[in-house]
């Protein structure tokens, strides 16, 4: 066995990047192109999901899917013109709603969880139980996506545990002119993806878990895990 | 040396994936290899260890080599005696599973792959980059 086919394989390793460098410079798009992102992901299947139940009333009267009347549209699904007093635009109020547009985010964030743990897992050493599970989503995912670690974690050792973040970076730029308390529910939908990020990644290493996730102010905000043990 | 089968075994230990570089030899030898080198994982898994498992079992001629993720993702290798001292071998084994653990890494990353987890690996780029890992060591 020559040199060349180990130098080989050790081209084809970095070229897959698995030891975490990037593949190459051109390759780095700016880490704010997410926080610009996740705004419009919530808007859209906000206003998507506002549609299809909009569609199927509709259907279900037996009338047409396609509204005549422009002016019918729905104007608090994300449009910034209609309500200008406030600065902002109310979520619609129906829970029926938002927890369908809860369900799709959190299948987002499942989804990107699971691809994050398959990419990071760490090489070197075995995660033994689940407290260095949370402890790895705790530091190294933390640091990976908002370059800083979870403030503070809590646990009662019988599979609950809690992460605070007391400057989570996704709710930095948010701020809003009603009050502290408003914002907070204001921000609520932005915090269900990283909800599923974190349920995405604990269950690739094999822990079925609930993840919910609130905040008592910006940009504070508060992650419990609840372990599902399969009895 | 040579690499005759490369395969890789879920978290329930369901078959994700198994090349075989053997024309003559049937696919079921080494799904069986692979199946059986599982209990010898578990057991291993008993003490703290790293990723590479190294050596497995031997059967007949054939050597098996594992490699577990932390996601619980099996990669085996099997292949045949060599010249070369155990502790080479075992490095370029590793490194053999390193790759293909790279590999699979870049195919669940791929957003377009729309595999669910139990599911088989169908990817024709993780196909090449096998090949291309059994005809290195040849």
């Amino acid at each position: 066995m020559s040199g060349d086919t180990s130098s080989e394989m050790t081209q084809l390793l970095s070229a897959l990047s698995l030891d975490g460098k990037p593949v190459a410079e051109s390759r780095q798009i700016n880490g704010s192109v997410f926080e610009f992102f996740l705004p419009e992901l919530v808007n859209t299947l906000v206003a998507t999901t506002v549609e299809t139940k909009r569609a199927a009333e509709r259907l279900a009267l037996g009338l047409e899917t396609e509204p005549e009347d422009p002016a019918e549209q729905p104007e608090d699904a994300g449009n910034t013109e209609a309500d200008s007093s406030a600065g902002w635009v109310e979520l619609p109020d129906d829970s029926e709603l938002m927890e369908q547009v809860f369900v799709k985010l959190e299948a987002v964030g499942f989804r990107v969880g699971r691809r994050l743990a398959e990419r990071f897992a760490p090489l070197n050493r075995r995660l033994v139980d689940t407290l260095d599970i949370v402890k790895f989503v705790c530091k190294d995912i933390w640091m990976l996506l908002f370059n800083r670690q979870v403030d503070n974690l809590k646990t009662n050792h019988r599979g609950v545990y809690v992460l605070q973040d007391n400057k989570f970076k996704w709710f930095l730029r948010m701020s809003g002119n009603c009050g502290g308390a408003a914002a907070a529910r204001r921000a609520q939908p932005y915090i269900w993806l990283p909800c599923g990020i974190i349920r995405g990644i604990l269950e690739s290493f094999g822990v079925s878990t609930v993840v919910v996730a609130e905040t008592l102010g910006l940009p504070q905000c508060t992650f419990q895990i609840k372990v599902v043990s399969d009895e | 040396m040579k690499i005759h089968c490369i395969a890789i075994l879920g978290r329930h230990g369901n078959p994700i994936y198994l090349r075989n570089y053997d024309a003559h030899e049937d696919d079921v030898k080494y799904h069986y290899m692979a199946h059986t080198s599982l209990d010898i994982i578990d057991a291993r898994l008993a003490q703290p260890t790293s990723s590479y498992l190294g050596h497995l079992q031997t059967v007949g001629d054939l050597s098996v080599y594992g490699y577990i993720t932390n996601t619980n993702i099996k990669i085996m290798v099997v292949s045949s005696a060599s010249n070369e001292s155990p502790s080479v071998r075992s490095s370029q084994m590793r490194h053999v599973c390193e790759c293909v653990h790279a590999a699979y890494v870049a195919l669940v990353c791929n957003p377009f792959n729309e595999r669910r987890e139990e599911d088989r690996v169908q990817s024709e780029r993780f196909d090449m980059v096998v090949e291309k890992l059994g005809q290195l060591t040849e």
